[in-house]
């Protein structure tokens, strides 16, 4: 029991070594945002990969910052039109018909 | 849809009657049908680009009245549908385009100091998030919400609370997919003015759909 404790503390310290050397969560959730974008420089990738290795937080803000754009291109897809709601008012209905009508007319 | 046929019939005989009194255009197109067939869909196509329910109901008018003035430019090789969205979504873009140039660009919109107090801490991890406002585990599962309207409507209110600004670069560039040096010479914007944008939306609209969908109960 005091040896996995042992193991868990050694884990621990590893991981706010890590936090302490490079840069904080303010500054990687740029890094993180950048990666959703373009593709990140060597240096960027290695700092993100060992702070995403040391900071449950970060993992979840890049998830869940990524859903965020699937979220989008749903929203942006045509064909899931059923899933959004709203529609034109009946007087803006008849006031296009209208103009329509008027237009056709100048043919 | 069963709402939406039944609401179409008397305009349809109303329809007919006109076509009657319209001049033969090439194809014998009644464009008053648009209305009828495409006119909800192209409206919330704007809307959720414009957030502004005038706005959209104007950029739909727009769009039909150009299709109706290029006919001619529509081939038969797409769906009427898919036609009358291309004009639209030009129609948006130049909506943006001016609404974008009769603001100047404030520098409040490239801010990011609303995020401060996630990161501030009392110990000495300071700079780290917060241990309140961090990300949280969320509650509900993604996979659902995005088969979920109601998860939409959500998604759209939170867009809507953006700056406009940023609302309109950030969906010009992940939903209309644009290319970054396009979207800053649209709205004369500088290249690191337009990352600082981006990552503000994805800070507060990842927050906002947290608060307002994930962590509440289904």
């Amino acid at each position: 029991m005091s040896e996995l404790k042992g193991v868990e503390n050694i884990r621990r310290a590893i991981r706010r070594a890590i936090l302490r050397t490079f840069p904080p969560c303010r500054e990687l959730v740029h890094i993180i945002s950048a990666s959703l974008d373009r593709p990140l420089t060597r240096r960027e990738r290695f700092v993100m990969r060992m702070h995403l290795f040391a900071c449950k937080p970060c993992v979840r803000y890049l998830d869940q910052s990524s859903f965020v754009v699937r979220a989008l291109k749903v929203l942006s897809d045509e064909e899931k039109d059923r899933l959004f709601s709203g529609s034109l008012r009946e007087e803006t209905r008849v006031r296009i018909k209208k103009m329509l009508r008027t237009g056709a007319m100048s043919f | 849809m069963i709402r939406q046929q039944t609401a179409r019939l008397p305009a349809e005989d109303e329809n007919r009657m006109n076509a009657a009194a319209l001049p033969k255009v090439e194809w014998n197109i009644d464009p008053t049908v648009w209305v009828d067939e495409h006119g909800d869909y192209l409206f919330r196509y704007a809307l959720i680009r414009l957030r502004d329910e005038v706005r959209a109901e104007d950029a739909v008018q727009e769009a039909l009245l150009a299709a109706l003035q290029h006919l001619d430019s529509y081939s038969g090789r797409s769906t009427e549908r898919t036609w009358l969205t291309g004009i639209l979504k030009h129609k948006i873009i130049d909506q943006i385009r001016k609404a974008c140039k009769e603001v100047p660009f404030d520098t409040t919109d490239a801010d990011l100091s609303e995020f401060d107090t996630l990161f501030e801490r009392d110990d000495d991890w300071t700079g780290h998030w917060s241990d309140t406002l961090s990300p949280r585990v969320w509650q509900r599962s993604p996979e659902e919400a995005v088969q979920q309207t109601e998860f939409f409507g959500v998604l759209q209110t939170c867009i809507g609370k953006l700056p406009e600004r940023v609302a309109s670069v950030f969906t010009l560039r992940e939903m209309d997919e644009l290319d970054t040096e396009e979207i800053c010479r649209m709205l004369e914007l500088s290249t690191s003015n337009f990352w600082v944008i981006m990552h503000r939306a994805r800070m507060s609209l990842r927050r906002c759909i947290e608060i307002n969908w994930f962590m509440k109960a289904g």
